[in-house]
């Protein structure tokens, strides 16, 4: 849900990375904290186990002047990937805006990446939402690995809904496609945001 | 809960006025107002070293935490959550369906006063969050568009 | 205006009187001004035991609404008044004069549910 404050002329979205275990969603948000200048963005905090696992979520404020006479500010929060903290990612995308969903290219993980795609969609079945009704988009991440299934394949597998939406190669632990993809999502959640909006209006 | 939340000028007045107001009767030091997925609405108090829209983050997810907790040993929510520090406190606290108050406080004050106003402040937090939450169509947002 | 911890503390002032408090009805201090030998908590759980039992006492005899208690002891006396959010209490030594006493806490109390009306 975002929030719209006249006395602030401040907007807030949420954008949650969302996608199987090890797939790089922190990878993102590490490169983006690494890239954007300290007075855009606040301090990266990371809910994670000893062994660098997301345990609950990560969490990372950017603001920006995408929208005219407003400070638009983005929270980018991922979910924990593995199976076994579904109740954790589930809190997560509580009013959520958009949606990255973070895929691995490795052949192997293809099961995986399709099983969080189907849980994704349960999660927000949750909440009253169905993926028509939330922006997302789609990255397909490591795509410097030697065995990287086709994006031809990748798209067949995980960009099979009714409104087919963009998608992204990347290399995130190297910062390919990381910013491609955020622009993407933050333009299509204020985009929607906008259209609403003024449809309220009428 | 509606898509899209818009809190008007003068609302924001009264709610951070219900939390400073708050912060006086109970000696309390630093007073936010987030909802449940860590959106800040309020910050009042004492700010410096900390950095609300951190703790308004965390707060929401050790909330939710104990909701799912809660749930699990088959109570609806726990409403009141308080964690006691050596010198700082923090009280946690459910208003109305969507929003939480976050109190942070020193031994200077009790945890039974910072309950006794958090409570007061809560109904009238509520009232006011109630009519931000049913508020559909009269937003004035004519003026907002995206940047080149 | 007055604040709660005010309140209370203005209590402490009476002649004879040598600690004062508040607890909420479950037991937690919300505001207390007592000699660093009697430890806030363990009064406030005593006083909350004593007040709930008496409310409880007054109502199963058929005596209306409990208005005070008072505990006696060698040392001095524990005077109890209701205050809706909570129990207002005061610690005296022997010598107090206990009219004076009980009015400055009933007057206490009133003050007290004033000041705190919407909250509880």
């Amino acid at each position: 849900m975002s929030t719209v404050n006249f006395a602030t002329r401040e907007i807030t979205c949420k954008i949650v990375y969302y996608g199987p275990g090890l797939s790089g969603k922190t990878t993102n948000l590490l490169f983006i904290h690494k890239k954007v200048p300290a007075k855009h963005r606040s301090d990266m905090v990371s809910l994670a186990t000893d062994g660098d696992r997301t345990l609950f979520f990560d969490f990372l404020p950017l603001v920006t002047n995408a929208v005219k006479g407003f400070s638009t500010k983005f929270q980018l929060y991922t979910v924990p990937g593995q199976v076994f903290y579904n109740a954790t990612r589930k809190l997560v995308l509580q009013g959520v805006d958009g949606i990255v969903f973070v895929s691995d290219s490795a052949w192997n993980r293809m099961n995986d990446n399709h099983e969080s795609f189907v849980n994704m969609k349960e999660n927000l079945s949750e909440y009253g939402l169905t993926i028509e009704d939330v922006p997302y988009v789609l990255q397909f991440n490591k795509r410097d690995l030697p065995d990287a299934a086709p994006v031809e394949y990748m798209n067949h597998l995980l960009n099979r809904e009714k409104q087919r939406v963009p998608h992204f190669e990347s290399i995130a632990i190297r910062g390919i496609g990381v910013f491609e993809t955020l622009n993407a999502i933050s333009r299509m959640v204020l985009v929607k945001l906008i259209s609403e909006l003024s449809q309220n209006k009428e | 809960m509606p898509r899209h939340r818009f809190i008007t000028p003068d609302e924001q007045k009264q709610l951070d006025s219900i939390l400073r107001e708050l912060l006086k009767n109970s000696d309390a030091k630093t007073a936010i107002l987030l909802d449940h997925g860590g959106f800040l609405m309020s910050t009042q108090g004492f700010t410096e070293h900390i950095d609300p829209q951190t703790i308004a983050v965390l707060a929401a997810g050790a909330f939710s935490t104990t909701r799912e907790l809660a749930k699990m040993i088959g109570e609806e929510e726990f409403t009141v959550m308080f964690h006691q520090g050596r010198r700082d406190h923090i009280h946690l606290s459910a208003v109305g369906k969507d929003a939480l108050l976050v109190i942070i406080f020193e031994n200077t004050t009790t945890i039974g006063m910072v309950r006794l106003f958090a409570r007061e402040a809560a109904k009238k937090l509520a009232s006011i969050l109630r009519i931000i939450n049913q508020r559909k169509s009269e937003a004035p947002m004519g003026n907002i568009k995206l940047q080149q | 205006m007055a604040s709660v911890k005010k309140v209370v503390e203005r209590l402490s002032q009476v002649k004879g009187v040598v600690g004062s408090i508040l607890v909420a009805k479950d037991g937690l201090v919300v505001a207390s001004n007592l000699s660093v030998q009697v430890q806030d908590e363990i009064v406030a759980a005593m006083v909350s035991a004593v007040g709930s039992t008496a409310i409880k006492a007054t109502e199963m005899m058929e005596q209306g609404e409990l208005r005070n208690i008072i505990i006696e002891g060698n040392n001095g006396k524990l005077f109890l008044t209701d205050a809706d959010v909570g129990y207002l209490g005061v610690l005296t030594s022997t010598e107090a004069n206990m009219g004076l006493v009980r009015l400055e806490l009933m007057e206490a109390a009133e003050t007290l549910k004033k000041l705190t009306s919407g909250a509880g």
